[in-house]
């Protein structure tokens, strides 16, 4: 059996904290002076800078009595991926894709040199939901109604944004787990999908931010997105949680090349396991996000009030890599999805 | 850098030297970008080019893109050419402004037009509400796109077409006038072939800027494959999903096509100058 996401992670670090104490590093470290480079997805701009960062602040001054400084950037999860392989100075990264954990996984800088383990894994988890307007007038209750033709949907374009990828894998697995894994209906029900689109945005902030300013009647992303939609525009937007939907794995990675320049091996490795502890794990649920214990099988601690909502992993759909190829590779559904319904859907 | 013998005069130094910092200076900034473009699009062979090129979604992008522009020239060569005859030949109050009004497109980010098009024509807006009751919704639909390229583009032929059309000798125009010839036939046989290099290059460069344009579409177009989706767009999904080779592909075409435009109207230009 593969170990469950945590548990790597936690080997993973163990591993690495345990070979990181005999290696020296390439300047002195001074805990005094550190300096924090996080490059966060878009998704994690809230709960870091009002929770996560002050958070470990006060938890670094309680042990060597200076606060750290931080640097931050926030982009899409694929273009901070991006950059970060091109060489961008970030200590910590958070994304919204194991895709692009594995992308930077693969270039080595996420290695120390001569150890064969990283810093790495699963840091949150989050649901895939349907937002709908105050009151929801359309009555939407599940990922069928998305394809109702009274209905317009908001999506992030999954071509642009691999993150938004997750709301893709959530519609086909729903649709293949409800019939006993086949692909057609899952096709089927994108296709159905697709065809109400009014816009594909480039990212997941602007797919919300198009649906605030009155585009589609829906759209479909992460719970924690809502949140923030919520909290932004003082709109009570509602969340609707379909009967299956697909739990979101949201990685995070320590950027050892850079933390073998910068020489803060100990602030950033702190950051890291500060992740994982409860208060930080808190404040992700207090951000639409799911703590790290919850299970499939139990989503109670969600706070929204619908009722029972049973959730799949990714895995169970066969991993990312092999569904990303399913649906965007070279000979994937997606783009047949549209060639297939002639381009021209009735959305309005 | 001193003065070699071989040179006859200093002047020929002068002409060597700047012509040489000139082409170098297009070489740096430009051929060589556009040579990398080249050599990333057609690196892994001809087959994955026309592999890319042979995509539907592609196809139909590029298409798109390529009657929009069209649409943009044409458009533009006549109200651009109308705008600069208000211009030149009538005063009225406002005008001053006017004349500066028209270079805004130029200041505005591209994205920002499009999110004054979202915010005029959009779903929620009051304007948006009636296209949409009267059948022409505009944002999110391909006519959405065209108004944000006549925005983007407004200026060109103006301002080519505008400083001409203030140094044409007006004796000509009279002397047509004195032959008896009416307005019309004295614009279409006397001013406007004077013109013509002018509206031809105006025309050229609105060409190129909505075949390129990007941001002012990526908000108003709603990025539908096979519907509103425009090349660039295209390649913008291209990048951002890692698949860069399809991007350089269709941005080649993209570039040789608009290359051959400015070529075939630069070759027009020159004949017309010729037969003054």
């Amino acid at each position: 059996m593969m170990p469950s996401p945590a548990e790597s992670w936690m080997r993973a670090t163990v591993a690495v904290v345990l070979s990181g104490c005999a290696q020296a590093s390439s300047k002195p470290e001074d805990v005094r002076e550190m300096t924090l480079r996080i490059a966060a997805a878009s998704g994690f701009r809230d709960v870091c800078r009002l929770r996560l960062l002050p958070g470990f602040a006060d938890h670094w001054k309680a042990r060597h009595g200076v606060r750290p400084k931080f640097e931050e950037s926030y982009a899409s999860s694929g273009s901070l991926t991006r950059s970060i392989d091109s060489g961008f100075d970030a200590d910590v990264a958070l994304l919204m894709s194991v895709g692009d954990l594995d992308r930077l996984a693969k270039s080595n800088i996420l290695r120390q040199a001569g150890s064969r383990s990283s810093i790495s894994g699963i840091i949150a988890r989050g649901r895939v939901v349907i937002g709908v307007r105050p009151g929801n007038p359309k009555q939407i209750r599940s990922w069928d109604d998305l394809a109702r033709d009274d209905v317009g949907v908001i999506l992030a374009d999954p071509r642009v944004s691999g993150g938004s990828r997750w709301n893709i894998f959530a519609i086909w697995g729903a649709a293949q787990l409800r019939d006993d894994g086949s692909t057609a209906s899952a096709r089927d029900l994108l296709a159905g999908i697709t065809r109400r689109v009014v816009t594909f945005e480039s990212s997941s902030r602007l797919s919300l931010a198009a649906f605030a300013r009155g585009a589609g009647d829906t759209v479909v992303t992460a719970e924690s997105e809502l949140h923030s939609l919520r909290t932004r525009t003082g709109v009570a937007y509602e969340t609707v949680v379909p009967a299956r939907t697909l739990r979101m794995d949201l990685p995070g990675c320590l950027i050892e090349v850079s933390v073998e320049k910068h020489g803060n091996r100990a602030v950033a490795e702190e950051f890291f396991a500060y992740l994982n502890e409860p208060e930080a794990q808190a404040a992700f649920q207090e951000f639409g996000f799911a703590a790290m214990e919850v299970e499939a099988e139990a989503p109670t601690r969600f706070d929204t009030p619908t009722a029972k909502s049973s959730l799949f992993t990714i895995e169970e759909l066969g991993g990312w890599p092999r569904l990303n190829d399913e649906i965007f590779g070279e000979t994937g559904v997606w783009d047949g999805l549209f060639i297939a319904s002639n381009g021209r859907g009735t959305a309005r | 850098m001193s003065q070699k013998p071989a040179f006859k005069s200093s002047a020929d130094a002068v002409t060597l030297l700047t012509r040489g910092a000139s082409l170098s200076y297009l070489g740096v900034v430009l051929l060589l970008p556009l040579a990398a473009l080249g050599f990333e699009a057609l690196r892994p062979g001809p087959r994955v080019f026309f592999e890319a090129l042979s995509d539907p979604l592609a196809r139909y992008a590029l298409g798109l893109s390529f009657t929009l522009a069209l649409a943009m020239a044409v458009v533009n060569a006549v109200i651009g050419t109308a705008t600069a005859w208000v211009l030149v030949h009538r005063d009225f109050p406002g005008k001053a402004l006017m004349n500066s009004l028209i270079d805004l497109p130029f200041a505005v980010p591209t994205v920002v037009a499009g999110l004054m098009l979202v915010a005029l024509y959009g779903p929620s807006s009051t304007m948006g509400l009636l296209l949409e009751r009267n059948g022409v919704p505009l944002i999110y639909h391909r006519p959405g796109v065209a108004v944000a390229l006549l925005f983007v583009t407004y200026p060109f032929v103006i301002r080519s077409v505008q400083p001409v059309w203030l140094e044409l000798d007006p004796a000509e125009e009279e002397a047509a006038a004195t032959l008896g010839a009416n307005h019309w036939t004295t614009f279409f046989a006397v001013t406007l072939p004077a013109l013509r290099p002018a509206v031809l290059s105006g025309a050229a460069l609105a060409f190129s800027r909505a075949l390129g344009e990007f941001g002012g579409i990526s908000l108003v177009a709603g990025n539908r494959p096979l519907d509103t989706q425009t090349a660039s767009l295209y390649v913008y999904g291209a990048i951002e999903g890692d698949r860069t080779q399809v991007a350089a592909a269709v941005s080649i075409v993209l570039l040789a096509a608009s290359f051959a435009v400015l070529l075939i109207l630069n070759s027009l230009q020159n004949n017309a100058v010729k037969l003054d």
